[in-house]
């Protein structure tokens, strides 16, 4: 059920979604809830976006919303994410997130995800080429219109957050939603218009060993991935393709972490913001993201299904030209 | 957990970076989109700065090497020591016989005074670890 | 998904290939590896050699 809310403090009214996401922040905090909330907030200026966990029902001011800043926040939750939590971010964050949890890296029962559609496409290659505008994978889906926000509750626990607020329902003008169908068709015809790749074999291997070169191997793409969760990271480890404690020449370290990604690649783009050589990475996991999505019927970060490689299937286990079968 | 914006220690470049602070402790490093040198990107050093920040091995007061063995000493009794030994040697071998290593980790000022300092004892000798 | 990755970075995918050949295959096993062999030879040096 959509609903389409403002908060009823005329000053707070003026704010982008009309205070409804600062008011459900406060309430959230205020009624215990949750003990913290992970969102943008301003740090030294205006333009300056950081990740702040909120813990004070008064400090809600501070939030920025709508905004790109090349943070990842669900590496903040995955790292410092403790007690009850509610995270307020875009659909990039809360889709890591829905991957980070079926890899066990999170506690699912203490985390409430409210989700913002981005407004603006910032001028990055992967929000241009972004499908998933919408976070309708999380508990609090929302839209920011200019005198409100248009809210979805997906689920129950959705649903008990959005009680804790005191908003008043508007009736929505059917221009606002026509609007927002509007932008969703413009912004789905741009990412399918989107160029991947045309070029023969042997340009793309120029190009991409090419690319590969430039690396310094900083690892920051390694850092900044929101879904590199592993302890023992196999680009350090000594697991055989890679001596442990040397560092990877710059085409196996890249095609090494490509295998290891690509399967659940959400094209985040925090990779290739992070990276100092300016290689397009998230465009080649992408790439292969979504050759592969074709091959095995999986698209990261969008529903529960697991990623592909992740267990046995029954048949599988039963199937005597496996591995595993037959004893 | 909060995020202390900060410049990264390591060159001279100074990149801009944010000190992830938890329970009074720098745990992580996040590089800061902001700051106007590096814009968002880091090295693999300053990825790493945060590591010597409570690393055991770091020194936290000078030492003195006494009877062969180093130990603790004031910043005091570190500074007469080696004010000591430096006009020993000047006015022993000469001051051709000092040399002083300047530092990228330190600020231009810093390595001015320094390079100052060293012209004063007139020794010619300055050197630092950037000029690799 | 190494033949996909392969070909998007440009390599021919064919230079990998994945096969079950139980221990008591022995025939099977030489038949494979010597197709195989034929199927890298025609495709020639590796692309990656010359970008070196």
């Amino acid at each position: 059920m959509k609903k389409f809310i403002a908060v009823k403090n005329a000053k707070l009214r003026s704010e982008a979604g009309g205070g409804a996401i600062q008011e459900l922040a406060r309430a959230m905090l205020a009624s215990g809830l949750v003990d913290r909330v992970l969102t943008f907030a301003k740090g030294l200026d205006e333009e300056d976006l950081l990740p702040a966990f909120i813990d004070k029902a008064d400090d809600v001011g501070n939030m920025a919303l709508n905004a790109y800043a090349p943070y990842s926040l669900s590496r903040f939750v995955r790292d410092y994410g403790e007690g009850k939590l509610a995270v307020i971010g875009r659909t990039c964050d809360i889709r890591a997130l829905l991957e980070l949890r079926k890899r066990n890296g999170l506690n699912e029962a203490d985390l409430l995800t409210v989700g913002i559609a981005c407004s603006e496409t910032p001028d990055r290659q992967n929000c241009l080429r972004c499908e998933y505008r919408v976070p309708f994978m999380a508990d609090l889906s929302c839209v920011l219109a200019e005198d409100g926000t248009l809210v979805e509750a997906t689920g129950d626990k959705g649903a008990q957050a959005l009680g804790t607020g005191s908003f008043e329902e508007l009736s929505p003008s059917k221009e606002i939603f026509d609007a927002e169908a509007a932008r969703q068709v413009a912004l789905a015809e741009q990412a399918a218009a989107f160029e991947l790749q045309h070029a023969s074999p042997a340009e793309r291997l120029a190009y991409w060993f090419g690319q590969f070169d430039k690396c310094i191997k900083c690892f920051g793409c390694r850092n900044s991935c929101p879904l590199c969760y592993c302890k023992d990271c196999v680009l350090e480890a000594d697991r055989g393709l890679v001596r442990g404690g040397e560092i990877a020449p710059a085409r196996l370290f890249h095609l090494t972490r490509l295998a290891h990604v690509a399967d659940s690649c959400l094209n985040c783009g925090q990779c290739e913001a992070a990276c100092p050589m300016g290689i397009p990475i998230s465009k080649l996991y992408h790439m292969l993201n979504k050759e592969l999505s074709a091959v095995f019927g999986f698209t990261p970060g969008i529903n529960a299904d697991l990623p592909p490689l992740f267990g046995f299937d029954e048949k599988e286990k039963s199937d005597d030209s496996t591995l595993f079968g037959g004893r | 957990m909060k995020l202390v914006p900060s410049i990264c220690p390591y060159c001279g470049t100074g990149c801009g970076m944010l000190l992830i602070v938890k329970d009074e402790k720098v745990v992580g490093v996040e590089p800061w989109e902001r700051h106007p040198i590096n814009e968002g990107k880091l090295c693999l050093k300053g990825w790493s700065a945060h590591q010597f920040v409570h690393h055991p091995g770091r020194l936290t007061s000078p030492l003195i090497r006494k009877n062969g063995e180093l130990v603790e000493v004031s910043w005091d009794e570190a500074l007469d020591f080696t004010a000591d030994k430096l006009k020993g040697i000047v006015a022993e071998h000469g001051a051709d016989a000092v040399g002083f290593l300047a530092s990228a980790k330190c600020t231009n000022e810093e390595n001015y005074v320094l390079q100052k300092f060293c012209r004063y004892l007139g020794s010619p000798n300055v050197d630092h670890c950037a000029r690799l | 998904m190494v033949r996909q990755l392969l070909d998007t970075v440009g390599i021919e995918p064919g230079r990998v290939r994945c096969e079950w050949i139980s221990s008591a295959e022995g025939t099977k096993f030489a038949r494979v590896i010597a197709e195989f062999v034929e199927e890298v030879k025609a495709l020639g040096p590796s692309p990656v050699v010359k970008t070196a």
